[in-house]
Parts: C-alpha cells; sequence; structure tokens
C-alpha cells in the first residue's frame, strides 16, 4: 500500500477492513476533529463528546461493512453516526429539561451562528456563503434542529411556529444549501485527499 | 406511529430526518418507507451530505484521544484472519476425512439441536468468522468501486484458476438446474464469485456465500441482494470442497438455518 496519508478514504477503509490500525489512525487524523467537534457542538460537554468520537472509530473498526461508498463519503459517514449518538444522549430524561433551559438561555443571549461552524480548511468561505444565503427562518430551524439535537416539534414550540412550517423550512433549507454549495463547487467528497 | 406513513408524508420530513429530528415512532416509519422508495433514500443521502459539510469545525482531531480508541480497538479486535472453519455437524472434531455424505451435510439445523458444550465452541467460533464476514463483504464493495470487473476478467483468463459451477436449487430437475453462479478460485486464495442468475433480493435480505473445507462450513462472505461480481478470499491451504449460497437476512448469518439456493457439486 502506498503512504497512508495519500491513498483515498475508500482505500483506507479496505485497510481498516483487513485490521490494519494504521489506516484506522489514519481515518482518525482527518475525520476525527470534525466528529468530535460536531459532538462536542451538540453535546455542550467535551466529555462526552470524547465518549462519542470513541463510539464512533471503534464501531468503524469493529463493523467497516457499514460503510457504503457508493453511498457517500467517508466524512458523510461518521458525520451521520456521531449525529445520531451525540442527540440520542442529549434526548435522554436527564439531559432534555438542562437542555431545554440552556437553549432558552442561549438563545436570549447570542441566537445561533451557523456560520462559525464551518470553516474546515479550503471550502470554510464557500460553505459561509451559502449558509449565510438562507433566509434565516430556515437557517435557524435547521441549527435549533442539528446543532443542539430538537426535534422539529420542539423547534416548532420553541419558536411559536406551526411543525408543518417548521419541517418545510428544515427541508427546504437544506435543498438550497446543496444547491449553493453545487454552485460553489463544494461536494462531500472534497474530503478525499 | 399506528399505520405506516404516505410517500407524502414521508417527503415532508425528509429534512428532519437528515437532522435526527423526528420522533423515534417517525424515525422507524420513514426507515422502513426508505427500503422501498430510491428516491426518497436517495433526497435523505443527499441532506446527508450537506449536513456533514455545514458542521466540519476545522480543528485538529484531539491526540489524547486517538490513544484512547487504540486502547478500545485493541481489547475488541478479533485475531487476525485465519480461516476458522465451522464444523458443519457441529462437532469441533469431526474426523479429517468424514465421508461424502457427512461432508455435505450442512449445518443448516438449529444450534438447539446440538450439544450445549459443543455449540458453545461452535457459536464462539462463529461469531469470529461472523466478524471476517462482514470484513470480507466490506472488500467487496470497496473493490467494486475501483474496476473490480477488471480482476475478475484477469481471474477467469488465469490459467490456474479453478472455475466452480453453482447451480440453482430450486431447478426443474436434478441435473437441469440452471447455473445461478460461477466462482473462480485463484491458486493465491483470491477468489470471486459472479452472479449470473441469482435473482434479486427484497432491500433487507443478502446472499450469503458458503463453502466446505475439511469437512468444516466457512462463511465466506455476504453477496448483497442484487449480487454482481464479489471479490472474496479462501485459504489456499484448505481447498473448499463445496460451494454454497443462501439467503439471509440482512447483515448475514453466522450460521444458516436455511437450505441452500444455489450449490456447487462436491469437486474431488
Amino acid at each position: 500500500m502506498p503512504k497512508l496519508e495519500t491513498v483515498s478514504d475508500a482505500a483506507l477503509m479496505v485497510a481498516i477492513a483487513r485490521m490494519n490500525e494504521p489506516a484506522l489512525a489514519e481515518a482518525y487524523r482527518r475525520h476525527g476533529g470534525a466528529v468530535f467537534a460536531l459532538a462536542r457542538r451538540v453535546l455542550g460537554t467535551p466529555d462526552l463528546a470524547e465518549e462519542v468520537t470513541q463510539e464512533v472509530f471503534v464501531e468503524l473498526w469493529d463493523a467497516p461493512e457499514r460503510f457504503d461508498p457508493g453511498r457517500g463519503a467517508l466524512r458523510t459517514f461518521l458525520m451521520t453516526k456521531a449525529h445520531g449518538r451525540a442527540v440520542d444522549i442529549v434526548r435522554s430524561e436527564s439531559a432534555r429539561k438542562q437542555r431545554e433551559e440552556r437553549t432558552v438561555r442561549e438563545t436570549a443571549v447570542s441566537g445561533y451562528d451557523i456560520e462559525h461552524q464551518a470553516w474546515d480548511l479550503a471550502i470554510a468561505e464557500q460553505v459561509k456563503a451559502a449558509v449565510t444565503s438562507l433566509p434565516v427562518e430556515e437557517r435557524t430551524a435547521i441549527e435549533m434542529a442539528y446543532f443542539d439535537g430538537h426535534t422539529y416539534r420542539e423547534v416548532a414550540s420553541l419558536l411559536g411556529q406551526p411543525e408543518g412550517t417548521v419541517k418545510s423550512r428544515i427541508r427546504s433549507g437544506l435543498r438550497r444549501l446543496r444547491t449553493a454549495l453545487a454552485q460553489h463547487g463544494v461536494e462531500a467528497a472534497w474530503t478525499e485527499p | 406511529m399506528d399505520r405506516a406513513m404516505t410517500h407524502d408524508e414521508v417527503v415532508q420530513l425528509l429534512g428532519a430526518f437528515a437532522l435526527d429530528a423526528v420522533d423515534g415512532d417517525e424515525a422507524e416509519a420513514i426507515r422502513e418507507h426508505l427500503v422501498e422508495c430510491p428516491r426518497c433514500a436517495s433526497e435523505v443521502a443527499e441532506h446527508w451530505e450537506v449536513t456533514g459539510l455545514i458542521a466540519n469545525a476545522g480543528v485538529d482531531a484531539p491526540p489524547e484521544l486517538w490513544d484512547r480508541i487504540a486502547a478500545r480497538i485493541d481489547r475488541a479486535r478479533p485475531d487476525p484472519w485465519r480461516p476458522a472453519p465451522l464444523n458443519l455437524a457441529g462437532r469441533p472434531s469431526a474426523p479429517a476425512h468424514a465421508p461424502v455424505a457427512a461432508r455435505r451435510r450442512w449445518a443448516w439445523s438449529a444450534v438447539g439441536a446440538i450439544a450445549a458444550a459443543a455449540a458453545v465452541v461452535v457459536v464462539l467460533l462463529a461469531v469470529q468468522v461472523g466478524r471476517l464476514d462482514n470484513r470480507v463483504g466490506q472488500l467487496a464493495a470497496a473493490n467494486r468501486q475501483a474496476g473490480l470487473s477488471q480482476a475478475v476478467q484477469a481471474a477467469l483468463l488465469d490459467p490456474g484458476a479453478q472455475k466452480v459451477n453453482l447451480a440453482a436449487d430450486n431447478g426443474p430437475a436434478p441435473g437441469t438446474a440452471a447455473r445461478a453462479a460461477v466462482v473462480v478460485v485463484l491458486p493465491d486464495g483470491s477468489a470471486f464469485m459472479l452472479n449470473t442468475g441469482l435473482p434479486r433480493l427484497a432491500p433487507d435480505r443478502t446472499y450469503q456465500l458458503w463453502g466446505v473445507a475439511d469437512g468444516r462450513t466457512v462463511s465466506l462472505g455476504l453477496l448483497g441482494s442484487q449480487p454482481h461480481d464479489v471479490a472474496f478470499r479462501v485459504d489456499p491451504s484448505a481447498p473448499i470442497k463445496v460451494f454454497a449460497v443462501t439467503d439471509e437476512v440482512a447483515g448475514g448469518v453466522v450460521q444458516s438455518t436455511h437450505a441452500p439456493v444455489a450449490e456447487s457439486p462436491t469437486t474431488t
């Protein structure tokens, strides 16, 4: 195998499937920071975010077949896994009340700021431009759902808006983002070296 | 959710679903829908690409966290690849030169029929084999991306290749069954299965490939619901005498309880 730093994510996954530990380390080097940052954003504490990050990469090692390269980039797969796990934790009953208080407090103090979450390397500017081009209602709904782990029903309740409005804003906002990112030439596959 | 959601109801929720922002019962109903609706599944995949991008905070992976991951996978790590074949009759100490009839007796029967002590051993082995199978399945998926068909073409032209036809077991009569698949094994142990007649399965099913070597059943990998060309490996020192394909639940099984849907004749 050529140097790990230069191979594609797909080749890394083949090596991981063959139980090549340096390949897993390289996958962690490429994507661990983003996974950890997302988990920390959703969970609000580094301790739980570290736990989620560990789970995501241990699962990648234990069950590499769950990643289907035909369905998307490795980064996307890992982020989706991390987000799902973080949301499971944040929605546990003990965390719920505390989180609602936190949300109200944060809303009061600063509002939401999606572009500060998107500064990864070369695409930072493009992603920022795409995000800031969103209508503010769509952006807020996406941020509250994705980064704070609220269901669309909770978002509707917190914003005092109809549920149908919130779910359609989330969907239309994601589609608008996709179009904007594509116009800027940004694709999830950019993570491949 | 007491009823299945309609397509239109699901479509409205696809964005929220991609953000993990639906309730559990809604998520379950949507997942069921996605299995049958490629259009909605594709839209969710697109949403996930977007969320993966906007969530990218440019921080380095914490190095100390890697140490903890490495420690955990060391403990979780299965033994390196070895055939670890299953005993087809559930007896770990079966004689190496079992008669042909016994070798052909696949372990399709339930583990419950096996003596308890032997069952424990078999299950332990089976778990390991299952994990390795999954890895083989992953390799196959990755290889598909990388021009697997070229490797298959090369294998078919290799003078040292062993080619085995698998006949569908639901054929009209013995000897007239249609050829369902072809297995090509190279001397170095790399092997391919070409689907020539296995019908497409439901998305929640998978074909699983099995081999018998030294009288023991080895799972050789998962083939997916609509296999095309699949790469796998065999142990060159333990030649596979019989290949068979079963229809299993997606994710595969460590030991099949189903009759094969396709099977090769015993080779000598």
